[in-house]
């Protein structure tokens, strides 16, 4: 069961560590997934610096933490997820962005499980 | 304003101080006191014409190309058949296929984009709601016929569904009409007060621009008449002609009528949907409806009447039934009116113009009785109970399959670019039109209304400036020349018409069309149609006409960019875009103080739990 949990947990991870890489490799395509356009000069600094930091460090979080069974490492990764979700929902009720539900939905699912993975394959501190 | 009658009802106004009529109007209204008006406001609204009928604009809501007796359909509108008898039915007649536009196109003559209604706010997302032009709500930029007619004398009368907009400045009363009962939602119960969706926390009604509450013994057809013949008749004989708009709630979800109705339709449709298209197309052909030689395509919606049971088509032809019934009950509750016109002396004045804001609807569930549907009604308050199908509780719609046959012989449903989206009945009738004939083929637009209305009531059309400000320039074309019998069209061969809704897509020229449905139903791939000789849209001539296919292409460019329609987000879905704008403007206060709280209260539970630990 705890085997099974473990590889499940470990997909996200790599998925997002692989998406951190193609903001630096590929930042165009990986822009066009989010909706957004690849900007240009200090935003476009700004634009791949920040969401491939941003997803370099939720999935190394996410590795880190199956591979110390550490609980303290689940924490970060969660509270970047729940956070982004938050963040999306407070974006479509103020600013009118689009409700994007398919990113809100994985998030939060996703913040779950290692709530869960946290319980259950992790030891404290 | 001093009025002299002359023979046979007719009326020479003189309008010695037609502009005072503008000093009721309170401040943001559309029309101003008289010192402010525009030069070519003022030569507008003093035209003193020699004939002054009265105008009946009926608008069915969500009523298919064949759903009138004089179109095809075996439902029993003895009503709109006498008008029909009595002056011109359009069968290449064209509206938007969702209604907000269409209303707001009826009323203007102004192309849906530039007056501020693409859509219907309820479907436009947060990325075109950006633009000051996507608002769903019909613009201070464009003035409606009710503002011209009330500034030339007439009275105006509103009862209906409004759904232009909802706040005080957007009303009825404050777009030209001088007595209102306006619903302002896309659509609401027709027993009680009651939203028909939960994205409303009620039902809004208003009259005269004030909250109001509907009688207990409410039926939107009976009730709605009812409003206009007492708005009629509060104005007695005082020589000023009327101009009476009734947007029905008829046919439009949840589709509901009185007993007695449904029960003349109990087994009219238990031989299914394919048997009753099949029916309406031999009728529509022997009507000189469409061509004789017209063919259908069966939606991939439809479904096999046999692979039903027996139970289920019990069921679905109830449903048809009681849609027949609605239908029927609204052309009965019209024809009180035409009665108490007779009655008053005021029907050889009169001129009726009968239409629909666009074609059938087709969202209502494949299989509405099903176990779960019944347990999701309930908290609505709804019922989808057999046994009081259509009665005050219960909450019907037409299924894609039947929908299809109320579109018969066309293709595609409400909200697509299809003919049956788009091409649905219009009848302008009256003893005072001139000698006409009884059928028009000719290519006519939702736009051509307003012009029409101007030019049977000797009104001029505005210019570039109304009100003391600029506005949009009507599109429409006077469809006066084609009730005389003038002449064949009112649209040059080189013409174009150009539409837009939520990505669906049309432009018109000639007799041909070019087409775009996106999915879940189209292909998101333009097509084209000789739309006169192939109204069923069968044969799409793209390959073999490349050429006009282009050109037409081109054509639609430039409308696209004449008139700012902007392009729908990847991945947009109008049925989710409902839900999502639904839960923003009715539940985004209690979200947010949801998340809010959350982020507050998240770090002392987290302080708490440290605490703990140690």
């Amino acid at each position: 069961m705890n085997k099974i949990l473990r590889v499940i947990v470990a997909l996200p991870g790599i998925l997002f560590v692989v998406t951190g890489l193609r903001w630096l490799v590929d930042p165009a395509s990986a822009a066009a997934q989010f909706g957004m356009p690849l900007l240009d000069g200090l935003g476009r600094s700004s634009q791949i610096g920040d969401m491939a930091s941003f997803f370099l460090t939720l999935g190394m979080l996410i590795l880190i933490a199956l591979i110390t069974a550490k609980r303290v490492w689940y924490y970060p990764a969660i509270m970047l997820l729940v956070f982004t979700a938050v963040s999306r929902i407070l974006a479509w009720l103020i600013h009118d962005a689009a409700p994007a539900v398919e990113m809100i939905a994985p998030e939060i699912i996703i913040a779950c499980l290692l709530l869960f993975a946290s319980r259950r394959l992790a030891e404290e501190g | 304003m001093l009025t002299l009658h002359l023979n046979n009802g007719w009326r020479l106004t003189l309008v010695v101080m037609s502009l005072l009529s503008a000093c009721h109007h309170a401040l943001g209204q559309e029309a101003i006191a008289p010192a402010a008006m525009e030069p070519a406001a003022m030569e507008s609204a003093a035209v003193a014409p020699v004939t002054r009928p009265n105008i009946v604009l009926i608008l069915a809501d969500d009523l298919g190309f064949s759903d009138l007796a004089s179109y095809g359909s075996e439902i029993q509108t003895p009503t709109l058949s006498a008008l029909a008898e009595n002056g011109v039915s359009f069968t290449n007649y064209h509206t938007a296929a969702s209604c907000a536009p269409t209303r707001a196109m009826l009323l203007t003559g102004v192309d849906s984009h530039r007056a501020g209604v693409p859509n219907i706010p309820e479907m436009i997302p947060p990325e075109q709601r950006q633009h000051a032009h996507y608002q769903g709500v019909l613009g201070r930029n464009v003035v409606t016929v009710a503002t011209l007619l009330q500034d030339s004398g007439y009275h105006t009368y509103m009862a209906g569904k409004w759904h232009l907009g909802m706040t005080p400045d957007l009303l009825p009363s404050r777009r030209g009409f001088e007595r209102t009962v306006a619903m302002a939602d896309s659509g609401a119960d027709n027993w009680e007060q009651k939203p028909y969706i939960p994205i409303y926390e009620k039902a809004n009604w208003f009259a005269d621009g004030e909250e109001f509450e509907l009688p207990e013994d409410f039926y939107s057809s009976r009730f709605l008449v009812d409003k206009t013949i007492e708005f009629i008749d509060s104005h007695g004989d005082d020589g000023q002609p009327f101009f009476a708009y009734i947007p029905m709630q008829a046919v439009h979800i949840p589709v509901q009528a009185p007993q007695e109705f449904i029960d003349r339709y109990m087994g009219v449709y238990d031989s299914g949907w394919e048997t009753l298209r099949k029916q309406r197309l031999v009728r529509a052909i022997e009507l000189g409806i469409v061509p004789a030689d017209t063919a259908m395509v069966t939606m991939s919606t439809t479904k096999d009447w046999d692979d039903l049971t027996a139970v289920q088509q019990r069921y679905e032809a109830k449903r048809m039934a009681v849609y027949a019934a609605m239908v029927e009950a609204m052309d009965f509750h019209l024809g009180r009116l035409v009665a108490h016109l007779k009655s008053t002396g005021k029907y050889h004045d009169t001129v009726f113009i009968f239409a629909s804001d666009n074609g059938s609807e087709a969202s209502g569930l494949a299989d509405q009785d099903a176990a779960w549907n019944h347990v999701a009604m309930r908290p609505q308050g709804y019922s989808v109970d057999y046994a009081t199908l259509g009665l005050k509780g219960s909450f019907n719609t037409l299924s894609p399959s039947f929908a299809s046959s109320a579109a018969a012989p066309l293709a595609y449903y409400k909200f697509y670019s299809g003919e049956g989206g788009m091409r649905v009945p219009l009848i302008i009738a009256g003893e005072s039109l001139p000698q006409k004939p009884l059928l028009s083929n000719a290519f006519t637009y939702v736009t051509d209304i307003t012009p029409t209305i101007l030019a049977l009531t000797g009104v001029s059309a505005p210019g570039q400036r109304y009100g003391g400000r600029p506005i949009e320039p009507m599109i429409g074309r006077n469809l006066l020349p084609l009730l005389r019998g003038a002449v064949q069209r009112v649209y040059a061969e080189q013409d174009a018409i150009g539409y837009e809704l939520a990505g669906n897509a049309a432009l018109f020229q000639g007799d041909y069309k070019i087409v775009i449905n996106r999915g879940p139903l189209g292909d998101n791939q333009w097509h084209l149609y000789n739309i006169v000789i192939d109204p069923g849209e069968t044969a799409d001539l793209s390959s073999t006409m490349p050429e006009r296919l282009q050109g037409m292409l081109g054509l639609y460019q430039q409308y696209v960019v004449d008139n700012g329609v902007l392009p729908v987000p990847a991945g947009y879905n109008d049925q989710l875009q409902i839900i999502f704008n639904g839960l923003h403007d009715r539940f985004g206060r209690h979200i947010l103080l949801f998340v809010l709280s959350f982020l507050v209260l998240l770090p002392f539970y987290i302080a708490y739990r440290v605490k703990n630990k140690e």
